[in-house]
């Protein structure tokens, strides 16, 4: 029994099966969202303390704490891990689930039971790639399992290409789900522009996860064939192309980029207008650039390819298509940073882990054009500097709006929140510890570092000091905030539906939700965002 | 509210229809395996050939699979479908064409 | 009080849940053959690309080919294609018998095509085509035995052309197992009531995935047979 406004009511904590047994055979889409959460959180951070090894490997140019071959299997399983089991599903499957139902006003998604089944895939897809740590020697390959090497060479590749596959299943049937959950699941009165703009962003990544997945999956199977049966796929000496494996990878890999940052994206969208209370900023154009930022992301794979010796014309062809998808996420920032001038801003957590999504990807963005420059790119390849870029995007982009995520649909989830002021202090810690970590990473990739080598020449000592010092902030910044919500989880002060005075439907229900959110239907009268109609400003019990 | 497309009365196709959709699938394989014989120059044989294969798809996808009779909003989604791969495999050859 | 009601509420909600979306249904189908069709699009891109690069290769290996065969199985699935788009016009006209009977006969197509594709598979491994045998390129035995008269063991990019053609039409014969199961399910449920004339979604989403495999098909024909 949980309690709101004196009434007591039955949560989706207690409706249906209690235990272990009861929440891995509930088809409700908050308890799946949340099954998810613990999963991901994990393997995010065990995926973390291998990246703090990997730092505190490189504290010193010598390589004196962990073999060369090993350093190898924890880079790739780093990378495996980290864009597999944690960027990838990431907020689509824990927060898209939670909450992406109950904005759009459903009772469940399209397909509960199939739900179910996407993280049954995705727990043992893990668990297949974890095998690799006891089952024989660790793939080194890094995460692309580039041919010819992996076909030659790579310990255990087979079974790390067949957990991805069976990952990317999982995605592509949390993507089909929603892409039915939001065709057919809308309330009544909500149009397409209705909706919320995280269910827009997650209507463009189920797109890109249904188009793009399968010719990773297909590829990999490929690759399998290939180790399996040597056919040549791959193999020059038998007609085959190393440089189509790339192709095909990245064929996925490049949109997948975006099937990272597009829910993040619309997190910001909703987190924004709520913490300005003023109505979003261009709301049709963040829409449809959800959309042309799925459509040519789509086109713009080759940049990953510039060293492979692809022809001349494509290189310079690809370039210029990357530099225009910088524009419809450009769009994005300004109509964000519209919605907020003016505003009536409170400065809580989840509005500040936004800001830092805002500011890192910026950053990811803006190096990210200097990686898409033909000619800056031939010099940058396979340096530090991709290594910082990719950071700040995945990290700087997806895991900051997870984490934004995290702070802001917390109450809904618990019906608790947390201290803010401990939640900013842990904030704080963990931005200048992120900076830190990544930003000489930048540097060091200018002044020549390859990447994936576990140790370097002495000119590089400073700043990879600089950074391994600054993964130790980072990760007591992680840690307090994990520390903090897990804290507030059973002991945080209670809240009713509306604490932060969203006008979304998820913050009509109660907090947490029942079983099927809605005692009924609602009837959709008013926009997401009309703040400009409807005073939000004033204290939740003033408003009631 | 959710897409309009809701259909009034589900179309049923006649048997007849469904056969003669059949003959015209039959005729454009007979026209591949027929064409295949020619020697044509280039590339000129494999364009042929595909286009008669999509032709015989399109017979599929919009008589068999009811997109005719559908809501519009599958079809924009089929298309899409097609338009990606057909693009995706364009793209990949500026590479080749060009190497 | 208000808690009984509460709860009263919670209860009703879990029968009502239970509603139909055919439409939905449907969607959901096709969004999962976008997924196949890009599935196959992978292994599509990967035979333009090759076939691009060995035209006359591929044209020597194709030749190897049983066109009659291939052709018969074209004709084959389109008939089984045809019956599926009957079955449910029948089931929509209130003939679940005839429905069944056309289903019976889908499945009857699947089995001929897969014992054509048997019996051409058999064929080339009787003759050596198999990756890893004496006359293919890149084989263990080849590469060890290389007293085969050079002129016995195919050229690389031909060896290429076979490795699609199984991998292509045996990742296509593990489709058409699968709609047949899929087929046959549908059959289960109409004997039981659970697809009839009102209510025929499942058995739509059937025909959907049967006529992909035919779609497949279509194109694998003349990339394989005729070129």
């Amino acid at each position: 029994m949980k309690e709101l406004d004196g009434t007591e009511y039955v949560s989706f904590y207690e409706s249906g099966k209690k235990g272990f047994i009861g929440w891995i055979t509930s088809t409700d889409h908050k308890r799946i969202g949340l099954l998810y959460f613990y999963s991901l959180t994990a393997f995010f951070l065990t995926a973390v303390m291998l990246g703090l090894v990997m730092r505190l490997e490189l504290l010193t140019p010598e390589g004196n704490l962990v073999e060369p071959q090993t350093y190898n299997g924890i880079f790739t399983l780093h990378g495996v891990m980290m864009i597999f089991l944690f960027v990838i599903p990431g907020i689509p499957a824990v927060f898209g689930n939670i909450a992406m139902p109950i904005m759009i006003g459903a009772k469940d998604v399209a397909f509960p039971r199939l739900n179910l089944m996407s993280w049954y895939m995705y727990v043992a897809g893990a668990f297949i790639a974890l095998s690799t740590l006891v089952v024989g020697e660790l793939p080194d390959t890094g995460w692309t399992f580039y041919a010819p090497y992996s076909v030659e060479m790579g310990n255990n590749v087979i079974l790390a290409a067949l957990a991805a596959f069976i990952l990317g299943f999982s995605s592509i049937l949390t993507g089909l789900n929603f892409l039915t959950t939001i065709h057919r699941l809308r309330a009544p009165g909500m149009k397409w522009f209705d909706m919320p703009l995280f269910a827009w962003a997650l209507y463009a990544t189920g797109w890109i996860q249904l188009l793009a997945t399968p010719v990773v999956g297909i590829t990999l199977l490929m690759l399998v064939a290939e180790k399996a049966l040597g056919v040549g796929l791959f193999d020059p000496a038998l007609g085959g192309d190393p440089v189509l494996y790339q192709h095909l990878f990245w064929i996925y890999s490049h949109p997948a980029v975006y099937i990272m940052v597009l829910p993040g994206m619309g997190v910001v969208s909703e987190i924004i207008p709520v913490f300005a209370k003023r109505k979003i900023f261009g709301y049709k154009a963040i829409a449809y650039s959800s959309l042309a930022i799925a459509f040519v992301g789509y086109f713009v794979w080759g940049h990953h390819m510039y060293t492979s010796g692809m022809s001349g014309p494509a290189r310079v062809i690809f370039s210029v298509l990357t530099f225009l998808v910088a524009i419809p996420s450009a769009i994005k920032v300004f109509n964000w940073l519209a919605t907020l001038y003016k505003g009536s801003i409170d400065l809580g957590a989840p509005l500040l882990y936004t800001l830092g999504f805002i500011f890192l990807f910026l950053i990811g963005g803006l190096t990210g054009l200097v990686n898409g420059a033909l000619a800056a790119d031939i010099h940058l390849h396979d340096t530090y500097f991709v290594v910082g870029h990719f950071h700040y995007v995945m990290f700087g982009g997806t895991g900051y709006a997870f984490f934004a995520a995290m702070h802001y649909w917390f109450p809904k989830i618990t019906g608790r929140v947390y201290s803010q002021s401990a939640a900013k202090t842990a904030f704080w810690v963990q931005f200048v510890g992120f900076n830190m970590l990544y930003f000489p990473m930048l540097i060091l990739g200018m002044m020549g570092m390859p990447r994936r080598y576990y140790s370097y020449l002495p000119e590089f000592e400073f700043w990879n000091q600089v950074s391994t010092l600054g993964s130790w902030v980072m990760v007591a910044g992680l840690l307090a905030m994990f520390g903090i919500l897990a804290r507030a989880w059973n002991h945080g002060e209670r809240v009713g539906r509306n604490p932060w005075g969203g006008l979304t439907l998820e913050w009509t229900v109660e907090s947490p939700p029942t079983l099927f959110n809605f005692a009924k239907i609602p009837v959709v009268s008013h926009g997401p965002y009309d703040y400009d109609k409807i005073d939000m400003t004033q204290p939740e019990e003033a408003r009631a | 509210m959710s897409d309009n497309h809701e259909a009034h009365a589900h179309h049923i196709s006649s048997f007849t229809f469904l056969a003669w959709i059949w003959v015209g699938l039959l005729v454009f394989t007979a026209m591949t395996v027929f064409l295949a014989d020619v020697q044509f120059s280039g590339s000129l044989g494999i364009l042929v050939a595909m286009a008669i294969a999509t032709l015989k798809a399109f017979l599929v996808v919009y008589y068999y699979m009811h997109l005719k009779f559908d809501s519009k909003v599958f079809s924009i989604m089929v298309g899409i479908c097609f338009a990606v791969l057909a693009v995706v495999i364009f793209v990949t050859f500026l590479d080749y064409i060009f190497r | 009080m208000a808690q009984a009601a509460e709860l009263h509420l919670t209860e009703a909600h879990a029968e009502h849940d239970e509603h139909r979306d055919d439409i939905g249904s449907k969607l959901g189908m096709w969004f999962f053959l976008f997924t196949e069709i890009l599935l196959f699009g992978g292994l599509f891109i990967v035979y333009s690309v090759y076939r691009f690069k060995h035209a006359e290769a591929f044209a020597t290996a194709s030749a190897e080919l049983d066109v009659f065969i291939g052709t018969i199985n074209t004709l084959v699935l389109i008939t089984s294609s045809m019956t599926v788009a009957m079955s449910i016009s029948a089931i929509q006209r209130k003939k679940p018998r005839l429905a069944i009977n056309l289903l019976w006969f889908t499945i009857f197509c699947a089995g001929v095509f897969m014992f054509n594709k048997y019996f051409e598979w058999g064929h080339k491994f009787d003759h050596g085509i198999y990756p890893g045998s004496s006359i293919f390129p890149g084989g263990s035995t080849a590469r060890e035995a290389w007293q085969v008269t050079p002129s016995e063991v195919f050229a690389p990019a031909e060896g290429m052309f076979f490795v699609l053609y199984y991998l292509m039409t045996g990742l296509h014969g593990l489709h058409v197992i699968i709609g047949s199961i899929f087929i046959i399910v549908i059959i289960a449920k109409i004997k039981r009531g659970t697809q009839s004339h009102d209510n025929f979604a499942q058995h739509e989403n059937a025909g959907l995935y049967w006529h992909l495999v035919d779609l497949i098909w279509i194109y694998l024909f003349p990339l394989m047979y005729l070129i």
